[in-house]
């Protein structure tokens, strides 16, 4: 371990100048994704008083369903993040913005419609509230990135329950049609065996006449049941309409956003990416510098040379002064062959300099 | 801080050497590369020696001719010394000076010029040596810069002494001036250490 502190020491000026380069890079990296990023958000009202309208049998709660787990918050934005990652969803929302040029030129299309898929950001804030949000770098293309995703996914969800009612009138209709035909061949059947037997009835065709009345009569049933879904379902449609506007409900409208918002985050993971980059080197140039050099720091490394005996530590000498102070050298020959100054051992409490014999 | 603490700071050296079982009289001190601290090292042993035992004769040698430091702050580097005795037979006692330490005295590199002066004489020249002084520190060169100028004196010396500067020697380059002075087991001083609790010496 000393060996890597001797060598942080040694490269005590690199290593401040590798962090202090990255460090302002990191900052200056860090404040242009801040200045640069406006963030425009809408927050959203979701019940579910459309579905109650769809309700047409009775409820079993003691079976749980998909709704009983998901909160409409949650189910809002679930459906909205997958929306987000489909392509036609994106080509659709970006069509009605001015990134479609920006699209159109793009030389990666798919490439380009992933950075706007990462932009997009839906939270459930609560069991009935959402934020969709949007990041750009102006907050003209932030706004209507947010407009034009709510508006296309509203228009989406609408369209898919009305072309679900329409399944289901279609449905009926042809339901409608065989069980017309039921009660028509029913009634032709009981018709028939009237003007076939005349009174008085013995027991067996009174039984039969009465099988085939009640056949009609069923038949005739099915179809006023029919007749009354398709007159509901005629309605449905303009039902949904009205109660998917209560459904969702946007309370935080999206606005442009003049100011810098919503870089923060970004801001601070691209610092902390660069600093953990910059800790990273350093921690590499420490390691690689003691490797490469493997140079001497203490006794223990001598003594990990083998069979060899250290005689004795010499300690390195402060200079007292700056310049003109002489080193260990100076002042030894000086002791023995003239007179010099005197430096101070480290850590040594300085001293007066003193001439040497 | 006074001279007496920069002495200190070769206490440790000197009393090691002096308290060695093996008595050693010679002692080349050496290092792996050049900006090691050999020449200091070398300075303040011979220094310590001397103080350590008033009684006793200390020759500090200078015999790293590829920069003679020591020569140099002596202010002898147009003197005579070890280059002529052994290139010329001069007379060892007449290029020795006396220092300003008692006890303490000194043998200039000598001019070597561009070829180094020949080794053949060294055994002789240090019995000389022998004869005079108590104990001999001599100062040699890089031993992985100018193996040649060392190795002779590492063999006859009692003792080697490698300098090895904190934060300066790579590993694998210590290693290699170890096998290359040979010795058994080789005695190191780290220079310019900052392990504060541990400035006394200890056996490895």
């Amino acid at each position: 371990m000393q060996r890597y502190v001797y060598t942080a020491r040694r490269f005590l000026w690199v290593i401040v100048g590798v962090v202090a380069l990255l460090l302002v890079s990191g900052a200056a990296a860090a404040y242009g994704e801040y200045v640069g990023t406006f963030e425009s958000s809408a927050t959203i009202w979701v019940q579910r008083n459309s579905q109650d309208l769809l309700q047409t049998h009775a409820v079993q709660t003691d079976v749980p369903s998909v709704p009983d787990f998901l909160t409409p918050g949650s189910e809002y934005a679930e459906s909205f993040t997958q929306l987000v990652q489909t392509q036609a969803f994106l080509r659709s929302a970006i069509e009605r913005t001015s990134l479609t040029a920006g699209l159109a030129g793009a030389r990666d299309q798919l490439s380009y419609l992933d950075d706007i898929r990462k932009r997009f950001k839906i939270q459930a804030l609560g069991t009935n509230l959402v934020k969709v949000s949007y990041r750009a770098d102006s907050p003209e293309v932030a706004f209507e990135m947010v407009a034009a995703a709510l508006a296309i996914r509203d228009e989406r969800a609408a369209a898919a329950q009305i072309a679900s009612t329409s399944m289901t009138s279609t449905l009926y209709t042809k339901e409608l049609d065989l069980a017309q035909q039921k009660s028509t061949r029913a009634q032709a059947d009981l018709d028939q065996f009237n003007a076939t037997h005349t009174p008085p009835l013995d027991a067996a065709e009174a039984y039969r006449q009465q099988q085939l009345r009640t056949a009609s009569d069923v038949a005739q049933a099915r179809v006023d049941d029919l007749r009354a879904a398709l007159d509901r379902m005629a309605v449905v449609s303009t039902l949904l309409e009205v109660g998917q506007s209560a459904d969702v409900q946007v309370i935080d409208a999206p606005a442009l956003q003049p100011q810098p918002s919503g870089g923060l985050r970004q801001a601070i993971l691209v610092f902390g990416i660069v600093m953990a980059g910059a800790v990273t080197l350093v921690a590499i140039l420490i390691v690689l510098g003691t490797l490469l050099t493997a140079s001497v720091a203490s006794e223990a490394d001598l003594e990990r040379l083998g069979a060899v005996t250290v005689v004795a530590s010499i300690p390195e000498l402060a200079r007292r002064g700056r310049g003109d102070s002489p080193d260990l050298a100076d002042t030894l020959a000086g002791f023995a062959f003239g007179s010099v100054a005197k430096p101070v051992l480290v850590g040594d409490q300085p001293a007066a300099t003193e001439a040497a014999s | 801080m006074s001279a007496a603490a920069v002495m200190a700071v070769f206490e440790t050296v000197g009393a090691r050497t002096h308290l060695d079982a093996n008595a050693p009289r010679t002692i080349a001190v050496t290092s792996s590369i050049r900006k090691e601290g050999t020449s200091s090292v070398a300075l303040g042993t011979a220094l310590s020696l001397a103080a350590f035992d008033a009684s006793s004769t200390v020759l500090l040698v200078d015999a790293n001719w590829i920069h003679p430091a020591l020569t140099e702050q002596a202010g002898l580097s147009v003197a005579r010394g070890l280059a002529e005795c052994l290139r010329d037979g001069y007379a060892l006692e007449r290029a020795i000076v006396h220092t300003a330490r008692r006890g303490l005295s000194f043998l200039p590199a000598g001019q070597s010029g561009d070829e180094a002066p020949p080794l053949g004489g060294l055994a002789a020249l240090l019995g000389s040596a022998r004869h005079d002084f108590g104990k001999i520190v001599i100062d040699l060169p890089p031993v992985m810069v100018a193996p040649s100028l060392v190795v002779p004196w590492a063999d006859l010396a009692d003792q080697t002494y490698l300098v090895v500067r904190r934060g300066a020697t790579p590993v694998s380059v210590i290693r290699k001036a170890m096998a290359e002075i040979g010795k058994e087991r080789p005695q190191l001083i780290l220079n310019r250490s900052r392990d504060r609790s541990d400035s006394w010496a200890r056996v490895g």
